[in-house]
């Protein structure tokens, strides 16, 4: 066997293709995401509008739990933490300095730097799958216990009084970037959710699709080999869970324009949403974070509504369906569904 | 200069003493066979040499430098590479996928499809190259992990059974690669097929009970006493 380098190949078709799909998936969401943020506005009520916000916010952050747990492999319960900094440092960084520009950079800055600290005792501490999820649902439990109590003159940060269960009430809506007094109307900052999504979206795409985003997918297949093939997971995983970190904290501050900051937002219910989500979405694709939970959100908003039946009631059963019957999830049960519908008529020409 | 030295290499996991005071040492672009019955160490010595486990006694020194204490992936970037005794691959992805992930550290670009494309050839796994490794049997996983421990062309390669679960024709074709990389690599490798030992041939090191019992060439090291008496178990009887 010769061990000298031979001549360039030609590209193979397994590279190509799924390089191909990449791009024009990434190309039809970003051009989907303009002409629904551009058109949306116009046809719909200011309720629906907002509330289509909080909607986009949370596919924000369950797109967050779909690339670290889908792709990275790594069961974090922490994505609450991040989405509730997110929002916390977007309302007290925009309320002590008087612009929402310094609030948007600490919403994404915070849960990066915070995720940045934990995530290092965890990988550097070699902590395994089961512990990861057990240690970041601890620190969700802390963080809400803290914030629930936190009201009084004690806990303010600047001049933010942080609330305790009321948190933070007078949070302001984005404004354009360096004039803190033009502030965003509710149909811009449907759009800039749409965008922000996109974008979110796009850093996704690209970083899986990078040389550290496919080393990524290798270590959720097989640590082991992936550090024997050279390759320090430690620092893979921390990247993926700081980026994670950061699209949940964007989350928190898209969320937090739509509705008041409140240590809710750090609470067991959101925890296990988000993990809901990705699971009815199915793991290991972007799409389906996406998909579950506009699904999940659609029913339990409508059966809230109705108030015929207990929302969380029919979430538990729609759950348990789902990984009976469906578990690698809707996208990915779909997808080969219609691969199948598509094979179907070839055989039958054979 | 020896490729890598052990120096009274010990292993302890509690009372059980998996390693003794193990002492071996292996040339550039030498070759050795390692064998011995279960429980011997065999495993455990491929461990402590790639970082796996730390041992607790002794030293390991590769090209003169000491990396006891380093990380797996710490030696993997020195330039040890090492197929498990089960196969460790990435069992969600294709044949290709798994090969770049291997290949990508050392080459990019166009090197990286070339010896990508070399590397299943030489495997025989062009016709696989789109499968899911997980999917495949256990003889061609087998391949996949050699392909991609060879692949990055490593300057030592550990090999733990890299014969178990393949058919007559691929282990003789898998010995000649072996004797093939030996020209321009040290390789070390673990067997229990007395066959596969004779057809690499050359120096052979018989573990038992965590310590070497013999280091010879393979006619001797077969017709030795001391070893026949290992494998049919008559050491009891002493």
């Amino acid at each position: 066997m010769s061990i000298e380098i031979l001549p360039a190949a030609q590209c193979s078709r397994t590279t190509v293709i799924p390089m191909i799909k990449e791009i024009s998936i990434a190309t039809a969401a970003t051009t989907a995401a303009i002409v629904a943020a551009l058109a949306f506005p116009h046809v719909a009520e200011l309720y629906t509008l907002i509330n289509v916000t909080i909607f986009i916010s949370l596919c924000v952050l369950a797109l967050s739990l779909g690339l670290v747990w889908g792709y990275g492999g790594i069961f974090c319960l922490g994505q609450a933490v991040f989405f509730g900094l997110g929002g916390y440092s977007y309302a007290i960084a925009s309320l002590n300095f008087g612009d929402t520009t310094y609030g948007v950079a600490a919403s994404l800055l915070v849960p990066m730097i915070f995720a940045a600290a934990v995530g290092y005792f965890i990988f550097w501490g070699r902590i395994g799958d089961v512990y990861v999820g057990v240690i970041t649902l601890t620190i969700t439990l802390i963080f809400s216990q803290l914030l629930n109590g936190s009201a009084g003159d004690a806990y303010v940060i600047g001049s933010v009084p942080l609330g305790g269960f009321n948190g933070i009430p007078m949070t302001p809506p984005l404004n354009i970037p360096g004039k803190a007094e033009e502030m965003l109307s509710p149909e811009a900052i449907f759009q800039v959710a749409i965008l922000a999504l996109a974008a979110a979206y796009l850093v996704c795409r690209v970083y899986l699709a990078s040389k550290l985003g496919k080393t990524m997918v290798a270590i959720r297949e097989n640590e082991t080999r992936a550090e024997l093939l050279g390759y320090d997971t430690r620092v893979v995983k921390l990247i993926t869970f700081v980026i994670g970190a950061g699209l949940a904290g964007a989350a928190g501050m898209l969320f937090a324009n739509s509705l008041t900051v409140t240590p809710n937002m750090f609470s067991l219910s959101i925890t296990a949403q988000i993990v809901i989500w990705v699971l009815i979405g199915g793991r290991g694709t972007l799409l389906g974070p996406l998909v579950g939970c506009i699904f999940v959100q659609v029913i339990t908003t409508q059966l809230g509504t109705s108030g015929f039946l207990n929302p969380e009631i029919i979430l538990g059963g729609i759950l348990i369906m789902f990984v009976m019957f469906v578990p690698s999830g809707l996208v990915p049960a779909l997808r080969q569904v219609t691969e199948r519908l598509i094979r179907r008529p070839l055989k039958w020409r054979k | 200069m020896s490729m890598i030295e052990v120096q009274n290499l010990g292993m302890r996991f509690g009372g059980v003493v998996a390693l003794a005071s193990v002492n071996f040492a292996i040339k550039t672009k030498e070759h050795c066979c390692v064998i011995g019955p279960n429980g011997a160490g065999k495993s455990t010595f491929f461990k402590c040499l790639t970082g796996q486990l730390k041992p607790t006694d002794g030293d390991v020194v590769f090209k003169g430098k000491s990396i006891r204490g380093y990380q797996p992936h710490q030696i993997a970037q020195m330039g040890i590479g090492i197929k498990t005794q089960v196969p460790n691959v990435f069992d969600g992805l294709t044949v290709d996928e798994n090969i770049q992930v291997a290949l990508r550290r050392h080459y990019s670009g166009a090197a990286l499809r070339a010896r990508l494309d070399e590397m299943l050839e030489t495997m025989h796994l062009v016709d696989l190259r789109n499968e899911i490794v997980g999917k495949l049997a256990h003889g061609h996983r087998q391949l996949v992990e050699l392909a991609m421990v060879v692949g990055p062309s490593p300057e030592l390669i550990l090999l733990d059974e890299p014969a178990a679960g393949m058919t007559k024709s691929e282990s003789n074709r898998l010995a000649g690669l072996i004797k093939e990389l030996a020209r321009n690599h040290s390789v070390i490798v673990v067997e229990h097929d007395m066959q596969f030992i004779r057809l690499i041939g050359g120096r052979v090191t018989v573990f038992n009970r965590g310590e070497v019992l013999v280091d010879d060439h393979v006619d001797q090291v077969l017709n030795d006493q001391r070893v026949k008496n290992v494998y049919l178990g008559k050491q009891a009887a002493f």
